[in-house]
């Protein structure tokens, strides 16, 4: 396991590595000067010169790609054009939000989805099987901003039951819930179609497995074959699933906070692109590219601990 | 010891009811080796699950009974069944890297089959490790935190049958124990079998597609052919003066082979009837270079041909044995 | 046995498909989206830019059937126009991102080991962010547009695409009948484009035909997000982000964005999962 998990994490760094390359690059290849760009309609003169200090602009291009990885590695994102402040401050300040609504979203879906996809697989090719399965479609197929609109314009315009807009007070805590619903609601459906898929496809797969008649041939109690025999093993793709899933949740919540006017980092890189505050924007897009690569990361990791032979095919 | 009579069995599928297993009548007696051969789709599969009861949804039992030790296992409870695999009967399948849980250790596995016992897990461990070392796998102890996709072919199979023979029942099922391996490890694990089925003396119900392997091991033979029991008798009678057309076919494909035990079962010309679409008369007949007139008309039963030799043919029952 | 001529095969598959009642039914809905698109100057009934100012914000009635937007154009007509717009953005993004894909993927599988190394990493490197984080990175560098959105999308799904194609491509050179070709000598140009182009080209067809309800949704995310397609031309998304603006006043102009949108997504979701049931059902579970 040590072998594994340090060879798992080395690649996530290097993934982290090379995504942040990547983004360097994006921002050097693009037509117009890079100054402009980062500063926006506030260059001035000077604010151009201090820049091209800062970044080494008149430096060759080896070393402003060094001194971008050693700004970032010292936490520096580079500053806010117009407040001044440390992109990394504002970027922070407004992923709690964000974490907050994905794992919601995470919580009922995986929940639900959990409890479709077993109760599919357990009763396989019935007309409640079937039902399951066309429902599930219908939600993998939902788009996160078409559910979020409909959901708004039926319970918050329509019946008025749920707020429309923020994510309530900070401190008062039954009103954050009460703000987490519908977003997470809308960014969660989806999900649980997918989980739903993936549960029933593996669990019926792992219950035909010969493993499971043999353990039946030995008289273990059903009960335990289905929570450690076959759960166990039932679980593993599901599991992946969650850590590939995080790409998409993040994604999903750049509308979802859209369209309930949520603070978040969606809500961030939306309002910094429409003011051209691109240090903001980039920030933003790298630190949700972590956020993915970790949840991989961490899912590969957990995988590794529950399934043996990932372990030792390294 | 074990007791198949008149034994049927269907299956509903979107082809309609197909009759997977046909008056089946088998014994074997207690401390015997019976020998089931027969092609691919010849219905031993559904034998096995039939006598542990582990049948899939759409099988149903259509008549006859099987008895262990007297007991009819038909009629017993899901609750009573379950209290007889592992213990009475036990089984170990061709595949044991697919036949052990992936991701359970193998002592975990050893411990989880001795739910019977009411001794602490120590000592289910210590048992589990004992009966590692019976069936000759060295460094037991280390054995037992490892998983199955860790071990050689050969030890994987000894594990599964260790494990099998844990709780020292009456009869062992061997669904093609050898057919994953190579035939060095085949004879080592066939000699392996052999002597701990002398010492717990236990009988043995093993199936295979290996003729050589049945004349090693086995004391009876019975051969099986699209869901029928086609003949029975001693590996001295089956071997010796093989009464059935399809026996014949099997044996005398090349019997300079018998006794090699990486020798395969033979293929004969046509294809096993399907199960939808049986013949009338005699299941063997359109593949058979004996049959008369009358095989078209009458379904041969299992007729006495010797004392203890059985086979379902009538040009065999006509002829002088 | 003969070979069955390929318009045979398409016809059976076809038959297959719609034998399906989900199948029949995403068969039916895209069929009509196609139609849609391209007739759609005939089947909208007024210009989708025609104002009409006394007409404003209405909801459903026989003259506009589905209400008039907060400039009085006609909704039912922006929305017609709108699944051009849709298929324009979904089918060059697809199948931009399905040919480069098959190349990277196959070059990968072929090539030096290096090679592979680098093209994977690259691929990797891609799919290291979030799509719609990715989109809205390139849209904030090189502004928002059509074109942009085609690529977007087709770089966030080549790496699916070059992935599939390069295992793919891995299991054929292993496979007996390019091995029995081999030793036949047969040339590899005969090889590429007889037996593993159109084998490969068939699996990635099918997560293709998987992937457009996403590309179709993200596009109108995009454009409702306001850094897709630029108004007035009348994409989905622009009627959604017109319909969320005005949601206090009308609930129409949601309602007129959100149908097509469902209706694509769905329709397409369901077509291209028979169609997969059909053809690979291996394929079953990996979408």
């Amino acid at each position: 396991m040590p072998a594994y998990a340090a060879k798992r994490i080395l690649l996530a760094l290097l993934t982290i590595f090379l995504a942040v390359t990547l983004m360097f690059i994006m921002i050097r290849a693009i037509p117009g000067d890079p100054v402009s760009i980062l500063l926006g309609p506030r260059a001035t003169p000077e604010l151009k010169a201090a820049l091209i200090e800062r970044l080494a602009l008149d430096k060759p291009l080896y070393t402003q790609l060094f001194i971008f990885y050693r700004d970032l590695l010292h936490g520096d994102l580079g500053l806010d054009v117009f407040s001044n402040r440390s992109v990394t401050a504002i970027v922070f300040e407004q992923l709690p939000f964000t974490l907050e609504l994905i794992f919601a979203a995470i919580l009922w879906s995986a929940l639900l989805g959990l409890a479709l996809g077993l109760l599919a697989a357990a009763r396989p090719n019935t007309r409640l099987d079937k039902a399951l399965a066309i429902l599930s479609t219908a939600f993998v197929a939902a788009p996160a901003f078409v559910v979020a609109l409909l959901s708004l314009l039926l319970f918050s315009v329509h019946l008025q039951w749920l707020p429309a807009i923020g994510a309530g007070e900070s401190g008062n805590i039954p009103d954050r819930l009460y703000h987490l619903v519908l977003p997470s609601f809308a960014i969660g459906l989806s999900w649980v179609g997918y989980i739903a898929r993936i549960v029933r496809a593996s669990f019926l797969e792992v219950l035909g497995e010969d493993h499971i008649r043999t353990a039946r041939a030995f008289g273990v109690a059903e009960r335990k074959i289905l929570l450690s025999y076959a759960f166990r093993v039932g679980i593993l793709p599901v599991i992946t699933l969650l850590g590939v899933g995080m790409a998409f949740l993040l994604s999903a919540a750049v509308f979802t906070e859209i369209v309930f006017a949520r603070p978040g980092i969606g809500q961030l890189v939306i309002s910094s692109i429409n003011s051209r505050n691109y240090p903001v924007v980039m920030g933003s897009v790298l630190v949700s590219s972590v956020i993915f690569v970790v949840s991989t990361t961490i899912s590969d990791l957990v995988n590794a601990m529950l399934d043996p032979r990932i372990r030792s095919a390294l | 010891m074990l007791e198949i009579k008149d034994f049927d069995l269907i299956y509903r599928t979107e082809k309609g009811v197909m009759a997977a297993l046909r008056k089946i009548n088998l014994t074997i007696n207690r401390g015997e080796v019976l020998g089931l051969v027969g092609e691919s789709g010849c219905g031993k599969s559904s034998l096995i699950s039939s006598i542990l009861r582990l049948l899939p949804e759409n099988a149903g039992v259509a008549g006859g009974e099987i008895r262990l030790g007297g007991t009819d296992m038909l009629s017993l409870s899901e609750n009573e069944m379950r209290r007889l695999r592992g213990r009475d009967i036990s089984i170990v399948f061709q595949n044991p890297m697919s036949a052990l849980n992936p991701v359970l250790s193998i002592g975990r596995q050893m411990e989880d089959i001795q739910f019977r016992e009411s001794v602490s897990r120590a000592e289910k461990r210590e048992r589990a490790a004992a009966m590692l070392s019976e069936v000759g796998i060295p460094d037991a102890s280390r054995r037992l935190r490892q998983h199955i996709h860790e071990l050689s072919g050969g030890m994987r199979q000894r594990v599964a049958i260790a494990m099998a023979l844990m709780a020292r029942p009456s009869l062992l099922i061997a669904d093609e124990p050898t057919t994953a391996l190579d035939a060095t490890l085949e004879v080592q694990i066939i000699e392996k079998l052999k002597a701990l089925q002398e010492e717990i003396g236990c009988s043995i119900l093993f199936i295979t597609h290996h003729l050589g392997v049945v004349a090693e091991l086995c004391d009876a033979v019975a051969i099986m052919y699209a869901g029928e029991v086609v003949e029975t008798g001693s590996v001295e009678r089956i071997f010796g003066a093989p009464r059935h057309p399809y026996t014949r076919r099997l044996i005398a494909c090349d019997p300079a082979h018998i006794g090699d035990p990486s020798r395969v079962l033979p293929t004969i010309p046509g294809e096993v009837p399907k199960l939808y679409d049986l013949p009338g008369g005699c299941v063997f007949r359109p593949r058979c270079e004996v049959a008369v007139d009358e095989c078209a008309r009458t379904h041969p039963e299992l007729y006495e041909m010797d004392a203890g030799h059985h086979a379902a043919c009538i040009v065999a029952r006509g002829e002088k044995s | 046995m003969t070979k069955p001529s390929r318009l045979a095969v398409v016809r059976r598959n076809l038959k297959l498909i719609l034998g399906n009642p989900l199948g029949a039914l995403g068969f039916g809905i895209v069929l009509l989206l196609v139609l849609v698109a391209i007739f759609a100057d005939f089947i909208a009934p007024y210009g989708y830019a025609d104002l009409n100012v006394r007409d404003r914000m209405q909801g459903p009635s026989p003259a506009h059937l589905l209400g008039t937007d907060q400039l009085g154009r006609d909704t039912f007509s922006r929305a017609v126009v709108g699944t051009r717009v849709a298929l324009l953005v979904a089918l060059p993004a697809v199948g931009g991102a399905l040919f480069f894909g098959m190349l990277l993927g196959m070059t990968a599988a072929l090539g030096a080991r290096w090679l592979d190394n680098a093209i994977m990493l690259f691929l990797d490197t891609i799919r290291s962010f979030p799509t719609v984080m990715f989109a809205l990175a390139v849209v904030a560098l090189v502004g928002p547009s059509l074109a942009t959105v085609v690529a977007v999308v087709m770089i966030t799904s080549v790496p699916v695409y070059g992935r599939v194609a390069r295992t793919q491509t891995l299991a054929l050179v292993n496979s007996e009948f390019i091995l029995a070709e081999r030793t036949m000598q047969a040339s590899f140009l005969r090889i590429l484009f007889v037996h593993m182009l159109p084998n490969i080209f068939g699996v990635l067809a099918i997560l293709a035909a998987l992937d457009i309800p996403a590309v179709i949704a993200l596009e109108a995310g995009l454009s409702f997000l306001g850094l897709g397609v630029k108004p007035p031309t009348p994409s989905w998304g622009v009627l959604l982000r017109d319909g969320y603006a005005l949601i206090r006043s009308t609930p129409w102009l949601v309602v007129a964005g959100v149908i097509p949108v469902i209706l694509a997504t769905l329709g397409f979701t369901f077509f291209g999962e028979a169609l997969r049931d059909v053809l690979d059902p291996k394929l079953r579970g990996r979408g």
